[in-house]
């Protein structure tokens, strides 16, 4: 499985990219359903494995830079964000205001906590305010990939994937407040520091709604369960992400929002292929492939304590805040904590989170992101083992037709 | 387990139950969620008789003993309610209608407990596959033979409310032709269809002995007939109909079954015979596939009908019943429905020409089962 190739003869050496994306696309599937026949671990643990094994045996660096190849990784990401928007259903949020309280709870919970370690390690309180932002997420790739790769129906599964998305969006939010007050604290004034996050919240809405209505119109004409209605979801996507760049607006709110908006408008189920098809399906393997090459064998095992305390202080914030209001949200006991646990996953939007920290203070973004690392890292793979067992727990999955796939 | 002795009850109540799908919000397939939202309805301090079934995305709610037509809709209403206060808080839907159009039998989940279980162990796929949704509607006997008499009168009518209450035209994906398809998968049991007949409770036992004797059964609710004895309550039970898509034509075609039961009591107008039953499968089966454009073939004058004209000719000859009961409204819009040839089948078909989008033909049905 480990995408060692060392024994290859020279010749290989001089191979384009292409060719290392070739063998990631040949070899990340087989890892996949390896871990998922031998260890019954989900399958994109695999492709994080191989991203794994490959950023630290080649040099595949200059594949995963490549701006082509980074386009088709923000598609994909936007895919998931997108697919996950469109399951989010705000309504439900006013028929049961215990879930607002239950996302306030594991999300501020989480905040506080990170915030505090982080301030005890003297990360400083920028850099501490940032990772306890980026810690509130639990990755809505990773939750939608591994629901969608287990068919999970149910109560937690619902509502893992309404509080995912809106941890994600208080994260965004809460970066661009932090961005705001590190404005002013370098002597701007109230308005140039609001500015920036402003016209970023703005053009994120606008372009939003715009997706929003562009995938409207498409699904009232076509039918979305056909292949070619949905490779103009793709397009649209993508078309969605060029526009976000020039505006400057953000890549992961975009398509979460637009997905939200269109499901909140309009109620007629929205159902297309899991992914967009084959063509999406291809993109988040490289998606997970790539997610795994970010992160670093020597992270986990050396960038250490500080990382396994974030984990754990994590998990017991995300467990206690569904916990807290889980019977009065219509939960049972076992459910709320299974909840809990299905939130933990955190790894690829914790990182596009840092960039746009990053760009604009490249100092505090390498803090952060150091900080961030070792955590990440671990929980690139046990994050999805941690959801799956949590919905599998609960019954939300169906065993036995996974069984007889095997078979 | 010997037969239970049969429980006095005031001729001509009723009760009716209620087989109700649970869907997802998203997909609006089934979702296995009955044990959450019983959980939730407790929490909310739901009154009402409300039970899980044999797979976790059904439920089943029933009504107290009902005097009238009106009582049966009131109680049903306050139920209806309060199982949707409980469904929006856990975002589900819940809707009418006698079988799933698109969820795949294979998906479902036994729900736990002793009695599913063996079932789901004697039955296999069929346990499955029994992810249907039905009415049953009890009416209340003075006796044991009066209930039997009942019974194998009422059964000749069978066909009628077929016609009227079907709403399984969808199963699997697929239209299936057939208005009501989801008796087909009760069919599928060995021991479905007709109770034998016997017109005394004498005769009734020793032919349950002679079951029980075989070991083919052990109690009454082996029995999976159209219309059995419920000897508990002192009732027989129709359990023909399909779940309607509106309480409220749950409650008219109650109704119905209420006045054929006064009329039949009352005045007696015919003598139940073995010989009924030679064409009653014939006539299950035009019901069923065809609705009210079906045959029906008068068991005793051998004469062939169509059988929504049947069923005005039923509603008019009743009409003095429906008087006495007060189910005259319930019983015209039923006879109406006849004479235009509507019932819910041909709604969700209609539905479904406009919107051929099967998850969206499922949330019209459960903004129907709210309005």
């Amino acid at each position: 499985m480990a995408p060692d190739l060392s024994f290859l003869p020279g010749w290989i050496a001089p191979l384009d990219t292409s060719f290392w994306l070739a063998m990631l696309l040949v070899i990340a599937p087989l890892a996949g359903e390896a871990v998922f026949r031998l260890l019954g671990w989900p399958r994109i643990v695999g492709y994080t494995l191989v991203g794994l094994f490959a950023s630290n045996h080649l040099d595949a660096g200059g594949l995963a830079l490549s701006e082509g190849f980074r386009h088709g990784l923000e598609v994909a990401m936007a895919v998931l964000l997108f697919e996950l928007g469109s399951r989010v259903h705000l309504h439900w949020l006013r028929d049961n205001p215990w879930l607002i309280a239950t996302s306030l709870a594991e999300a501020g919970m989480t905040f506080v906590m990170v915030f505090g370690i982080g301030h005890y390690l003297g990360l400083g309180f920028g850099s501490s305010i940032a990772v306890g932002a980026v810690c509130m997420v639990s990755s809505p790739a990773v939750v939608m990939r591994v629901a969608s790769e287990l068919n999970a129906r149910g109560q937690v599964t619902e509502r893992l994937l309404m509080l995912s998305a809106l941890n994600t969006i208080y994260a965004v939010l809460a970066v661009q407040v932090l961005l705001a007050l590190l404005g002013q604290a370098h002597g701007q004034s109230v308005l140039q520091s609001l500015q920036a996050p402003l016209r970023y919240l703005v053009s994120t809405f606008v372009l939003a709604l715009l997706l929003a209505a562009a995938v409207g119109v498409a699904r009232r004409r076509l039918d979305l369960a056909n292949e070619n209605s949905v490779l103009l979801l793709i397009g649209l996507l993508f078309l969605a992400l060029v526009l976000v760049r020039l505006a400057g607006a953000s890549p992961i709110l975009v398509p979460l929002l637009a997905g939200m908006v269109l499901r909140s408008r309009d109620l007629r189920p929205c159902l297309w292929p899991r992914h967009f098809g084959t063509a999406g399906g291809a993109l988040v393997v490289l998606l997970f492939v790539v997610n795994g090459m970010a992160a670093d064998w020597r992270l986990i095992v050396g960038g250490g304590l500080a990382g396994v305390t974030v984990v754990v202080l994590r998990a017991a914030a995300k467990v206690g805040g569904s916990v807290l209001f889980g019977r009065l949200s219509g939960l049972s006991m076992g459910q709320s904590v299974a909840l809990g646990i299905a939130l933990l996953p955190m790894s690829g939007t914790a990182f596009l989170l840092t960039a746009s920290l990053y760009l604009a203070f490249p100092e505090l973004g390498r803090h952060v992101a150091a900080a961030l690392a070792g955590a990440a890292a671990v929980m690139e793979i046990a994050g999805p083992i941690a959801t799956q067992w949590a919905l599998r727990h609960c019954g939300e999955t169906n065993i036995g037709k996974e069984a007889h796939h095997v078979a | 387990m010997s037969l239970e002795a049969f429980s006095t009850s005031r001729a001509l109540t009723l009760g009716v139950e209620l087989e109700l799908q649970l869907v997802g919000t998203h997909d609006f397939d089934l979702v296995a969620a009955a044990p959450d939202l019983l959980r939730v309805l407790e929490q909310q301090g739901f009154v009402g008789d409300v039970k899980p079934e044999i797979t976790s995305s059904m439920i089943e709610i029933a009504t107290g003993i009902c005097e009238d037509y009106g009582d049966v809709l009131a109680q049903l209403t306050a139920l209806r309610n309060g199982l949707l206060e409980g469904a929006r808080r856990l975002d589900i839907g819940i809707c009418g209608g006698g079988a799933h159009p698109f969820q795949l039998w294979g998906e479902r989940q036994i729900t736990d407990g002793v009695r599913y279980k063996h079932l789901s162990d004697l039955y296999g796929y069929l346990a499955k596959q029994f992810t249907v949704f039905g009415q049953h509607v009890h009416i209340g006997c003075p006796g044991p033979d009066e209930a039997l008499r009942l019974l194998h009168g009422m059964s000749r009518f069978i066909p009628h409310l077929i016609a009227l209450s079907a709403s399984s035209p969808f199963v699997q994906g697929h239209d299936t032709g057939f208005d009501s398809a989801r008796l087909n998968s009760i069919f599928a049991f060995p021991l479905s269809g007709r109770a034998p007949f016997v017109l005394t409770w004498a005769d009734f036992e020793a032919y349950f002995e002679k079951m029980a004797r075989t070991g083919v059964v052990e109690s009454m609710k082996d029995f999976y007939w159209d219309i059995r004895p419920k000897p508990e309550y002192g009732t027989i039970e129709v359990r023909v109909l399909d779940t309607p898509l509106t309480v409220e034509r749950a409650a008219r075609l109650a109704a119905l079954i209420q006045t054929i039961a006064r009329w039949l009591m009352v005045d007696q107008p015919f003598t139940p015979a073995e010989d009924d039953y030679l064409v009653y499968a014939f006539n299950r089966f035009q019901a069923c596939r065809f609705g009210y454009e079906g045959v029906w073939v008068d068991p005793e004058s051998g004469e062939r009908c169509v059988l929504g004209d049947a069923i005005v000719a039923l509603v008019n000859r009743i009409g003095p019943h429906a008087a006495v009961l007060g189910t005259q409204a319930a019983c015209a819009a039923l006879a109406h429905d006849a004479a235009t040839r509507t019932n819910d089948a041909m709604w969700l078909r209609e539905q479904y020409r406009a919107d051929p989008l099967l998850p969206e033909l499922v949330r019209q049905q459960c903004l129907r089962w709210a309005e």
